[in-house]
């Protein structure tokens, strides 16, 4: 084979920056290379149309933007696409060996790269993961409908470069760590120079230091070696035992995770020595670091829980709540499962604010009827991930309406402690002040009804707008029969009003899908998050609207998270079940994709800066566009929307 | 008087004692396609050199690298490249610009082979370069030293003059500012990337780009042949 030139080394290097290419081994896609064509593209000159006999070639963008437009019978051009710097497109010639089924149009003075279908075909058989790559429907343009969400997932897991989750255990199983391999140890008197030598060739986080009968001593960690001799703090030939930690903190070998958890967090400290007889009298075996454990269990929200359940004291609520992020932010990285961590995350939030609750009836005494706290939105659908704003209401008993002013006053005031806790806790409070501490939504049962009442029988935009935040609501402290109670009556209104749910359809078809990208991205135009992606709005709202009107559709009641709403639906209507399943995934792919912006960002994480997201995010996020364009169809049709005017 | 200058050319017979190399080059010339073929349909070869100075007569050749522009597309896999070995080290200061060290040229072929190579690989095609007369007649200085009778008689195109042309068509010279007009200042205006500027082979593809750029905008401005493009 010849050796490449600088030229080809150039198309190469280029070539090897994106997806699928940077999947092929180094020799092949060299070869590759050395068969490109550079193509100049004027604006707006047509590349190809839709209908062309298909090129010999497929492209990249190598510098500017092309346009992909599909123009269906008598229809106007519909943007499918726009694809930039690294880009695959016009692969239906690859693919499908059909006619062009979409117009490529540079958006701009443009640089592609055309590759000989030929040269890439062997390619294409021979390795996985870039049949994977077109088989997600990565490539822009590419038909989407012989691809599935589980296909953009699994590419977007196994195209990504983080290792696969470990499956995490449960609390009470045992700890089996193979304790024996990483024992590093070595007698007080060792220089602390050797021991971080031996430290760095044996890769270990730790050093144990033994006496002659191999009972633990004390333990040198690097935390200790960067604060005492980095810092200047010692010499580093003074001996180890200048430095370590002591005593050491032990356990028997194979403890309970359990154990193992709250012994490191009771003692503050990253590794528990285990010896045979769990005690600084035997011998030491090995040691067990919280490593260990994450990978074993990947943190420990039992022990968070429990935490926030036995604190006396409130104001250690917030900085509990802080560790539930780090923990959220394992898991996303770990790629344990979205339904998982929101569980998880879920349990944790209505801890606190059953704790805020427990806490507010002690200042205030006893609350005079029985109550129960809705939490709504995200939070009542079980899916906020972030701390966004709070959304909550009350609902208290029907008994005395005489005295009802003097018990709302009672509850106004629980609200307004819990909503300052919850602040405190890193909530915010919501801007349109949907909280149990507004007395408009502080209420008793009969005026909850009459809202719903209201809402039900008379569609108009605000009450559509109200019924889709409160209608998620969920009971989360006090007696659940009131809750229970308001959902009856709100099943048995929207069963008597049939153009309720039409409207509610209407509603959720509002904010309109997006189809494509600016760059590869659709961005807010302009305001304050201009060039950003808002995909709440443009995107989860649509699937949690969608999925609320259709499980009220099939008379479901009970089920308020979005993914769930749609596992169920695709039980209740088989003939719609795979749609089902793809919005399901495509809703779980989002709420991983704003939970890590919002991580990234400490924000919302709301609005999505495509700089940030890298090119196999952007495409897994286009790809789940798809499912809320066919969603939304389904809707059109069932609710025979095209006549409600 | 170009034709006429053609049409002796035409009339010599080819020089029964050169080279194969040269015989072949002879005979690709005489079959030049006519200026009428449409730009879509014309063989250019985008070349540059890298040498020890800018004497036309004193100065070295170093190295060559060259790319297929064909159909109005740039073939990556028609190139040519070589480090040329000369006798004397480079001079400092090209060394500097070209990060072509002596040790590196040690590695390169013989004159006498670049040459040969060079002129099998541009046959009759169109030569396009930044300043292509510099490098057209470092060519010829070596093709002497080779004791070619001859030198290269391909059409050829400056993508500077060929920049200011199309962009300048109503503005007076005494206006015009050469460095507006370098390779990296082109580049930049007409938005091209230009990695690896300043090796024979970067800059060849980075001029091949531009010359895509450059007949774009000429068939805006009515040039659509390639007797229009020599004009």
């Amino acid at each position: 084979m010849k050796p490449s030139n600088v030229i080809q080394e150039r198309v190469h290097e280029f070539l090897n920056a994106y997806p699928p290419f940077n999947l092929i081994d180094s020799e092949k896609l060299r070869d590759l290379a050395r068969q490109v064509r550079v193509l100049y593209l004027e604006p707006e000159q047509v590349l190809f149309s839709q209908g062309d006999t298909a090129h010999e070639f497929f492209y990249v963008v190598r510098q500017g933007s092309v346009r992909l437009e599909q123009t269906t019978e008598g229809g106007n051009p519909k943007l499918l696409d726009v694809c930039d710097e690294g880009d695959v497109f016009g692969v239906r010639a690859l693919i499908a060996k059909k006619n062009y089924s979409s117009t490529a149009t540079s958006a701009e003075e443009s640089l592609v790269y055309a590759i000989p279908i030929i040269a890439f075909e062997p390619i294409l058989t021979e390795n996985p993961q870039v049949a994977l790559y077109f088989a997600a429907g990565f490539a822009a343009g590419q038909p989407v409908r012989n691809s599935t969400m589980r296909d953009a997932n699994k590419a977007r897991v196994g195209l990504s470069t983080i290792a696969p989750a470990s499956i995490p255990l449960h609390l009470e199983d045992t700890l089996k760590i193979d304790t024996s391999k990483n024992i590093v140890a070595c007698p007080p008197d060792t220089s602390i120079r050797l021991a971080a030598q031996m430290m760095s060739d044996k890769d270990s986080s730790f050093m144990m230091v033994v006496d002659a009968e191999e009972r633990p001593l004390g333990i040198l960690t690097d935390t200790d070696l960067r604060r005492q001799v980095v810092a200047g703090h010692v010499a580093i030939d003074d001996p180890v035992e200048v430095i370590m930690s002591a005593p050491v903190i032990t356990t028997v070998p194979n403890p309970p995770m359990a154990d193992a958890l709250i012994n490191m967090i009771r003692n503050k400290v990253k590794h528990l020595c285990v010896t045979t007889d769990g005690t600084i009298n035997s011998r030491a075996l090995g040691v067990l670091t919280e490593h260990d454990l994450l990978l074993a269990q990947g943190n420990n929200p039992a022990v968070l829980i429990s935490e926030i359940r036995q604190t006396r004291d409130i104001a250690s609520l917030p900085a509990v709540r802080d560790r539930a992020e780090e923990l959220l932010l394992k898991y996303l990285e770990q790629e344990v499962s979205i339904s998982f961590i929101a569980n998880i995350i879920t349990e944790i939030n209505d801890a606190i604010i059953v704790r805020a609750l427990q806490h507010a009836e002690k200042e205030l005494g006893e609350p005079p009827v029985h109550y129960c706290w809705l939490s709504l939105g995200s939070e009542g659908r079980e899916e906020q991930l972030l701390r966004t704003d709070q959304d909550n209401a009350l609902v208290f008993e029907d008994k005395n309406i005489a005295l009802e002013k003097e018990h709302q006053g009672y509850f106004l005031k629980l609200g307004a402690i819990v909503r300052d806790i919850l602040v405190q806790c890193g909530f915010e409070k919501c801007p349109a002040d949907m909280m149990a501490s507004n007395p408009k939504w502080c209420q008793p049962l009969h005026t909850w009804k009459q809202y719903f009442y209201n809402w039900i029988h008379e569609p108009t935009e605000e009450a559509l707008m109200h019924t889709s935040i409160f209608y998620d609501y969920r009971p989360v402290y006090g007696d659940f029969s009131l809750s229970r109670q308001l959902t009856d009556y709100i099943y048995e209104n929207i069963q008597q009003e049939r153009i309720f749910l039409p409207f509610l359809a209407k509603h959720a078809l509002q904010s309109p899908p997006p189809l494509s990208f600016f760059r590869n991205f659709i961005v807010e135009r302009g305001g304050e998050h201009k060039n950003e992606f808002d995909i709440k709005l443009r995107a989860m709202t649509p699937l949690v609207d969608a999925a609320r009107v259709l499980t009220l559709d099939n008379r479901v009641a009970g089920e308020n998270n979005t993914f769930k709403r749609f596992e169920k639906l695709a039980e209740l209507e088989p003939q719609n079940a795979e749609l089902y399943r793809e919005a399901a995934m495509a809703y779980e792919i989002m709420m991983r994709f704003r939970a890590l912006s919002g991580l990234r960002n400490k924000n919302s994480g709301r609005y999505l800066n495509p700089n940030q997201l890298n090119k196999l995010e952007r495409q897994t996020l286009r790809s789940t566009f798809k499912p809320i364009s066919d969603i939304q169809e389904l809707l059109q049709v069932r609710f025979q929307l095209n006549y409600l005017g | 008087m170009e034709w006429l200058k053609e049409l002796i050319y035409q009339l010599q017979p080819v020089d029964k004692n050169a080279p194969a190399f040269w015989q072949r080059y002879s005979a690709a010339l005489k079959e030049q396609p006519p200026g009428s073929t449409p730009l879509a349909g014309a063989e250019f070869v985008v070349f540059d050199t890298e040498t020890t100075g800018l004497d036309r007569r004193t100065d070295k050749v170093l190295s060559i690298g060259a790319i297929k522009v064909s159909g109005l597309q740039v073939l990556v896999s028609d190139t040519f490249e070589c480090l040329v070995q000369q006798e004397g080290a480079p001079s400092t200061k090209s060394a500097e610009v070209h990060g072509l060290l002596s040790k590196e040229l040690e590695t390169g072929i013989t004159e006498r082979e670049a040459v040969e190579g060079f002129v099998d690989f541009i046959g009759n095609a169109i030569l396009v370069g930044q300043h292509v007369d510099f490098d057209i007649a470092m060519v010829n200085q070596m093709l002497k030293r080779q004791g070619i009778k001859g030198k290269l008689r391909n059409r050829s195109v400056d993508t500077a003059h060929l920049a200011i042309r199309l962009e300048r068509r109503h503005a007076d010279n005494h206006t015009l500012k050469n460095a507006e007009y370098s390779l990296d200042a082109l580049c930049e205006r007409y938005n091209l990337p230009t990695d690896d500027r300043h090796t024979a082979s970067g800059d060849a593809f980075a001029t091949a780009l531009l010359l895509l750029k450059l007949l774009s905008l000429a068939k805006k401005r009515g040039v659509t042949t390639v007797g229009e493009l020599m004009k």
